[in-house]
């Protein structure tokens, strides 16, 4: 099979290169972008360290395979400061102590964004269904979702 | 004493804005120039003779680049306990699912698994050992090791580790690996003062610390000859001496760098197999691999949670006092030793760290058998006896119609007093943690139960973790001439918070902000010696460390100033960066005065560098296996949990949980908080949802959509999930810590069950509750009560 061309935004910015057909939009990001920050868990879909936003809305990198989001926008973690400025969701994390080992840290960060485009002030039972999809082993998940209520009264 | 500014303060972690930011790297970030990618051929069948192993069609694959058998490996077997396991089959046995057998590097990953399926292999498959019961027996259907007695103690064990190949029990069972026994008082007599006789058989299951981060590594041979890794381990330094003792050379010959850790909890302890593998593709390459496992790799190639099956007998006079207890486990170790061959013993500590029982009984022995190898993992022992020994103590409590509380603390060891195995308490604030528990979650409070198939419930258990002694940590402090510092360490940072725990006492011991304190880690290369984050001993030993070089680091700065001032130097404090006199601090000066040039050199000495260095005091075992000091403390968490149980579906949810635990001072609050409401959900999951399957030796689960860990909605809400702490300062610890990484989750596992039976009265007896086990168990009770 030949390499096909595949056009992508990610973080506001464009990028043009050519990819085997069955390299997934991590592999992609991770690989030839170098944006490492989009991690690896279970290469199965269902840890959901992998996440990012396509056209806004939270996918699992690891299940799209690159060319399905070609020509689209796409925003990983890397994406969500703006220069200095921390996303709220990212200060929120910091100051809740949501972090801890810190690899679903920018999973369960795309998850709660993609949340925080639909829904400006989800309640707490929307953040939690919001979140299922991202696995923690850590943290017991209790101050990742006081994080994300934090974050509300920030923005 | 004045107020500490910074310790005890929760102050966010240093490390969480490059994690939230995205550029915290972990091993699979790193790229090495001309890096290959390398896959591991594993074996099919749990027990096989190779019969033959032709690589011949992978060598000429396209992007191939190396290509090794067990021809091309130290023929040496290896471990952290009894050295058992080749790194590729140099005997031709291969002893569980996916036991390494060959490996190929690769130009990609693609490249690498097509490579794979070119490697032609013949397997004879053997008869297996797949459950405890054949482990033990004198006649098993399969001897997993035939040479076992002439295994070799991993050297730099062989002081601590005692191992009897003469002992019986090892000689006479074929898979016998190890046995461990205790003896204290008259057991005899103790149960004939009891009032009451329990026994009870318990059982836990095969479970995995499912970390986020997946193992895996990266190796070069650079040009001087030395091996670099980048891996995700918990113990850099010891997988260097383990490195050097595989290949029969000096630890100097390797250089590992230790980034993040995306979780380790006991899984990432010592040499793993993809290591020595990886070095030799690199070798043979002559360019670098990176091997990641997958998922199922990680769940079948690394060590898991140990299965224990634990028959309990107890003894009780009816004011609840516990005169004897007499206890049998059977361990299962998997395929070979690693740490199980040393969990044999330290599970033990689980059932003696707590309660002062006079005559006490114990054989523990571990078992070969052909699946995937079980050590340590959170707890390394502890939560599995926790299971049996808090659940039969509110049986007991029950049948004696005392109040489980009450039981329980009439029975606590007191600070002082002398345990089981000789080991003197040194510090406990257990009794305060079950009252706080047991307050908070309203145990013995009427329940108000709605109409339904679902039955609310309440209990508490208490658990605990030693401190491994006899360990070593090694920090430096620099000073700068702006009165910055900068630490180097090598504990682990796997998410626990030590790295940002030390910011904090280096900020206190020198009275600068946090901002001025830097902290360098992970690399063998450049930063001390640490036995690792393992134990829960980091916060301890590396803190202890740490504070001893700080105080080296401020005699230093102190000797230079002194006579500069024309004070004496113990008459000086330092703060923010300037150094005065405490009677007097008007007479000081900034620390840029203690360098010359500019601040380029120090005016004595060169640099201001502290040296600090801590090892717990040891005293080992005498012939009697008795010791007033194998373990530095123990810390303890409580919990209280409140469940809600369908009696017609056997689902557990967990409405309330509150935890309470003792870790000596916390240096941070919030960081203390969070690994006790991670301690509880992790425990959630092997109480009630984690087991790994498996037929024959095959596989059932190795991946998520069939080995469910706990999401964010197995949690109660937030407000019903509070960690609280109660804590006994320790004297010998770092502004009095403890350790605290893994008394956080011991007693999960038995407060779900004591409040699953004060919901609807069974009790499973078998680790995980899952749904099918409690149904059952609820069918034949209705059963019993029909009749």
């Amino acid at each position: 099979m030949e390499k096909k061309l595949l056009k992508l935004r990610v973080n506001g910015e464009d990028y043009e290169f050519y990819v085997e057909p069955w390299h997934t939009l991590q592999a992609v990001l991770r690989n030839e972008l170098g944006l490492t920050g989009t991690k690896k868990g279970c290469d199965s879909g269902y840890c959901g360290a992998c996440t990012v936003l396509v056209d806004n809305k939270a996918v699992k990198s690891c299940l799209v395979m690159s060319r399905q989001v070609h020509g689209k926008d796409i925003l990983t973690v890397e994406g969500l400061a703006k220069g200095e400025e921390l996303d709220p969701l990212q200060q929120a994390f910091i100051d809740g102590f949501a972090v801890q080992c810190g690899f679903c840290t920018p999973g369960m960060l795309m998850s709660a964004k993609a949340l925080f485009m639909e829904n400006s002030s989800p309640s707490e039972q929307e953040i939690r269904e919001a979140l299922t999809g991202n696995l923690c082993r850590c943290t017991g998940y209790k101050k990742i979702v006081e994080s994300t209520q934090l974050a509300i009264s920030k923005k | 004493m004045a107020e500490l500014q910074y310790v005890g303060k929760s102050i966010p972690r240093i490390d969480a804005k490059e994690k939230v930011l995205g550029g915290a790297m972990f091993t699979d970030d790193f790229k090495v120039p001309r890096m290959l990618i390398g896959k591991i051929l594993r074996s099919p069948y749990p027990h096989a003779r190779i019969l033959r192993i032709d690589t011949s069609k992978a060598e000429k694959a396209p992007g191939v680049r190396a290509v090794i058998t067990a021809g091309d490996v130290p023929p040496v077997r290896w471990s952290t306990t009894i050295e058992d396991q080749y790194i590729l089959p140099v005997d031709n046995i291969v002893r569980k699912i996916d036991d390494p057998v060959a490996a190929v590097a690769a130009e990609t990953l693609e490249a690498a698994e097509e490579a794979l399926e070119l490697i032609e292999v013949d397997y004879e498959s053997l008869p297996i050992v797949d459950n405890i019961d054949d482990g033990y027996a004198e006649n098993p259907p399969a001897i997993l090791h035939p040479g076992k007695l002439q295994y070799e103690i991993y050297p730099p064990m062989s002081v601590t580790y005692r191992w009897d190949r003469e002992d019986p029990v090892i000689k006479d069972r074929p898979n016998v690996l190890q046995v461990f026994r205790i003896k204290r008082g008259d057991i005899e007599r103790g149960f004939q003062e009891a009032d009451l006789i329990l026994e009870n058989t318990f059982e836990t299951a095969r479970a995995h610390h499912c970390q986020m981060e997946t193992h895996g590594c990266i190796a070069w041979i650079d040009g001087n000859g030395i091996v670099n890794l980048i891996t995700s381990s918990q113990t850099p330094f010891l997988d260097r001496i383990g490195l050097a003792r595989i290949y029969r050379c000096s630890p100097e010959k390797f250089r590992i760098i230790n980034p993040y850790v995306g979780g380790g909890f006991g899984g990432k302890y010592g040499v793993k197999e993809e290591q020595p593998i990886a070095i030799e593709l690199a070798r043979k390459a002559g360019r670098p691999v990176k091997i990641i496992l997958t998922r199922r790799e990680c769940f079948l190639t690394t060590e898991c949670r140990m299965p224990i099956r634990t028959r309990l007998k107890d003894g009780y006079k009816k004011d609840g006092t516990l005169v004897a207890r007499d206890v049998e486990m059977k361990m299962d170790i998997g395929a070979y030793a690693q740490l199980g061959a040393m969990l044999v013993k330290n599970a033990c500590f689980g059932l003696v760290g707590t309660y002062n029982i006079p005559n006490f009984n114990l054989e523990a022995a571990g078992v070969y058998t052909n699946l995937p190898r079980a050590s340590a993992y959170r707890g390394v022992g502890t939560p599995e006896v926790t299971w049996a020994a808090e659940q039969q103590m509110e049986i007991a409590a029950e049948r004696l119609g005392i109040n489980p509380l009450e039981i329980r603390i009439k029975n606590l060891l007191q600070k002082g007093d002398v345990d089981v195995t000789g080991q003197i308490m040194a510090s406990t604030a257990a009794k305060e943690c079950l009252e706080t528990v047991a307050r908070e979650i309203g145990l013995g409070e009427k329940i108000s139960q709605e109409p339904g198939p679902w039955k609310k419930g309440r209990g508490v258990a208490l658990g605990n973790k030693y401190t491994c002694a006899g360990q070593g940590a090694v920090v430096t402090v620099r000073v700068f001439p702006d009165g910055m510092v900068e630490v180097r360490h090598n504990a682990c940072e796997m998410g626990q918070g030590t790295h940002s725990a030390l910011a904090q006492m280096a900020a206190e011991e020198f009275g600068i902000s946090m901002e001025s304190v830097r902290v360098v880690r992970g690399d063998t290369a450049t930063t001390p010696y640490d036995a690792g984050s393992w134990s829960s001993r980091s916060i301890f030993h590396t803190g202890n460390a740490l504070v001893a070089a700080c105080r080296d680091a401020k005699q230093q700065m102190f000797a230079i100033a002194g006579p500069k001032l024309g004070v004496p130097a113990n008459e000086l404090e330092t703060r923010s960066g300037i150094i005065y006199r405490k009677s007097l601090p008007s007479v000081s000066m900034p620390a840029a005065d203690l360098f010359a040039l500019g601040g380029l050199i120090a005016l004595e000495g060169g640099e201001i560098v502290g040296k600090g260095s801590y090892i717990s005091p040891i005293v080992l075992e005498n012939e009697s296996g008795q010791s007033e000091r194998m373990v530095v403390y123990y810390a303890y968490t409580a919990f209280g949990v409140e469940v809600a149980v369908n009696e017609e579906t056997g689902e557990i949810k967990l409405l309330k949980i509150v935890g309470c635990g003792d870790m000596g001072q916390p240096i941070n609050p919030k960081m203390c908080e969070v690994q006790i409401e991670g301690g509880a959900i992790q425990g959630v999951g092997g109480a009630i949802l984690e087991e790994m399957k498996f037929d024959d030796g095959i596989p059932l689960n190795p991946n998520y959509v069939d080995y469910k860990i706990p999401t964010v909605m197995d949690t109660p809400v937030v407000e019903n999930m509070n960690a609280m702490m109660a804590c006994d300062p320790f004297e010998e610890g770092p502004f009095g810590a403890k350790g605290v990484g893994e008394s956080t989750l011991s007693a999960m596992g038995p407060a779900i069950a004591n409040a699953v039976y004060n919901a609807v009265g069974v009790r499973t007896y078998g680790l995980p509750m899952s749904r099918e086990k409690l149904w059952r168990v609820l069918q034949e009770k209705k059963a019993m009560e029909g009749k």
